[in-house]
Order: structure tokens, then sequence, then C-alpha cells
């Protein structure tokens, strides 16, 4: 399978630019698609961010200097596009609404142990209920590993803050499993 | 070695983490959250390449109007630039003509303006020395009834 550099080399040079596109797309859909899903929870709208995206992707990928990586670009590109969408839709999706703080603390309150059940939602409300910045640094340094150089790349903040964004998530986070 | 740092860094965060909330707990937040449809992947790209073709239309579409307008003004503006550019020519040429006119009379000094005069006068005297013996002469060959015409012509 061909690398990211040489398939852009190719797009950047190629008549049947479609062909390699579509390698590029393959490759990445999914990692993209999860990035941004995480950050807006609903398919619908991650599905309309995601094509958002890639048609950015096609666009722009003639002037791609690979001065990053192409993951890093693409997933910076997905990160601004989902902030602007959310912005657009005034959509508080991502924070926890009364409702839910309502059934959570109903739901710890009955018994003495906390069941999975009301783990799983609590660590879901607590994740759901951080800042975005926080929310997506965690999860790019949790779930998917990154390097704190490459999200904060992808988020373009500093490796200092990217940290600062992380500890303090998980300080959130704790603070809010704790109540359990 | 700064790979190695980096692992255990990330190992160090991630069993933080975990030191919170069990493994199994993030690992099942994780996979409700990293699902899609079924097919989804798989019809993905197809959707983005129709998308791309029909964006693509549209911009080659917008662009031809564009072209035109541009084509459409581009016209007029070459021809008033041009219509500008003789006018201008033709008043810059006239007015400098002129200006050298007054200058140059008031440049010539005075010793050649006398002696122009004095040349020309010579000249202009002995031609119109000329005239007259002409006019004489055909004013002997006239009848007596012209000569009559032009003398009441004058006195009136």
């Amino acid at each position: 399978m061909p690398s990211d550099q040489e398939l852009i080399i190719q797009f950047q040079q190629s008549i049947n630019k479609e062909a390699v596109f579509t390698q590029l797309l393959r490759k990445h859909q999914q990692k993209v698609y999860y990035q941004i899903k995480r950050m807006v929870l609903e398919h619908a709208d991650a599905d309309d961010i995601a094509q958002l995206v890639w048609i950015k992707v096609w666009n722009k990928l003639d002037g791609f200097k690979m001065e990053s990586e192409f993951s890093t670009w693409i997933f910076r590109i997905a990160y601004n596009e989902t902030l602007n969408y959310l912005q657009k839709q005034k959509k508080q999706s991502t924070r926890l609404s009364n409702d839910d703080l309502f059934t959570y603390e109903n739901a710890s309150g009955s018994s003495d142990e906390p069941k999975t059940t009301e783990i799983q939602i609590a660590l879901e409300s607590a994740i759901k209920q951080l800042p975005e910045k926080q929310r997506i640094v965690f999860m790019l340094r949790y779930f998917d590993g990154y390097e704190y150089e490459k999200i904060a790349g992808i988020m373009g903040t500093t490796v200092g803050g990217a940290k600062a964004n992380f500890h303090q998530a998980v300080k959130k986070i704790e603070k809010f499993v704790k109540k359990l | 070695m700064e790979l190695l740092k980096e692992k255990e860094s990330l190992l160090q965060d991630q069993a933080w983490v975990e030191s919170i909330v069990k493994k199994d707990h993030l690992n099942r937040f994780n996979l409700t959250n990293t699902d899609a449809p079924f097919n989804y992947f798989e019809s993905f790209p197809d959707q983005i390449l129709t998308r791309i073709q029909l964006e693509n239309n549209n911009r080659t579409n917008k662009s031809g109007v564009k072209t035109f307008f541009i084509n459409h003004y581009a016209k007029i503006a070459v021809a008033a630039s041009f219509i500008l550019l003789v006018a201008g020519a033709y008043l810059y040429n006239n007015t400098n003509i002129k200006k050298n006119t007054v200058v140059s009379i008031q440049e010539i000094p005075n010793e050649e303006m006398t002696n122009y005069v004095n040349t020309y006068e010579a000249i202009a005297e002995l031609d119109f020395d000329l005239i007259i013996k002409k006019e004489n002469a055909s004013l002997e060959n006239l009848e007596e009834t012209e000569i009559q015409k032009i003398q009441k012509a004058i006195t009136h």
C-alpha cells in the first residue's frame, strides 16, 4: 500500500485525481469520522462534517506542502470544521443537559454501590460535559494514543497547552466520577 | 530515546485515567462512540466524489458567467482607455505646440526681430510697388462705365 506522501505526490501530478483521492479517502475516512463523531455524538452531524472535511481536502490537496503529516493536517481540518459546525448550529449537543444530570443524580442515589451502567452513564456524562478542547485532547491522547506534539498540531495550540487540557479533563472526570 | 520517553509519558497518562475509571468502562464508551451505520464507509467515497463533481460543475458554470461579464466589461474598458489615450495625446500635443509658439516668440532676441522686419520690409515694399503698377496698368484698360461704377462704390 503506498504511503500518504506517495499518494499526495501522485494526486498533485496526476490527471486521474479521483482514483488517487479515493485511496487516501478509504485509508483515513474512519479515523476522521470517529474524531468528528466523538465531538458531535450524532451520526447525521458527523456525516455532514465529514463530507465538508473531505471536500476541503480535495480543494486544498494540490497546495499541501507536506510540512506536517497528512493525518495531522486532515485532523486539523476536521477539528476546525467541527468547531465551525457547532458554532453555526448553536448546538449544545456536547454539553450535558439539565435533564441528563437529574437522571444521573437520581440513579446514583438509589443504592450504596454504583452499578456498571451507572458508572458508564457517569463516565459518558463526565466526558460529554467537558469543554470541546479538553474533550478532544482527552480522546486523542487516551483512546488514540497520540503524542502531545501531534495533538498540538491538530488543534493549533502548543504542546504545553495540549498537556494542560488533558490534565484538566482528567481532573474534571475524576471529580465527576468521585461523586458516585 | 525521545520515542521511549513519549511512550512512557503516554502509558503514564493512560494509567492515570484508568486509576480513576476502569479500562472496561472506558473501552465501552469508546465503542459506543466509534460506530457507524452499516456499510457507511463503503458508500462514503462515492458520495464524496459525486459531491465533488457537482461542486466542480457548479464552479465551472459560475466561472463561465463570470468570464462572460469580465470579457464584456474588458472590451468596454479597452475601448474607453484607447479613446482616452488618443484624446489625451491629441490634447497634449496641441497645448505643447501653442506653448512652444508663445515661448519661441518671447525668446527671440530684439536684434533678430529688427533684422527680420528690415529684411522683409524691403521685399514687401517691392512686392507692393509691383502690384500697384499692375493695377494701374489694368485701370488704364478699363472702360469709362466701369470706372464710374467703381467710383460710385467708393463714394458710397
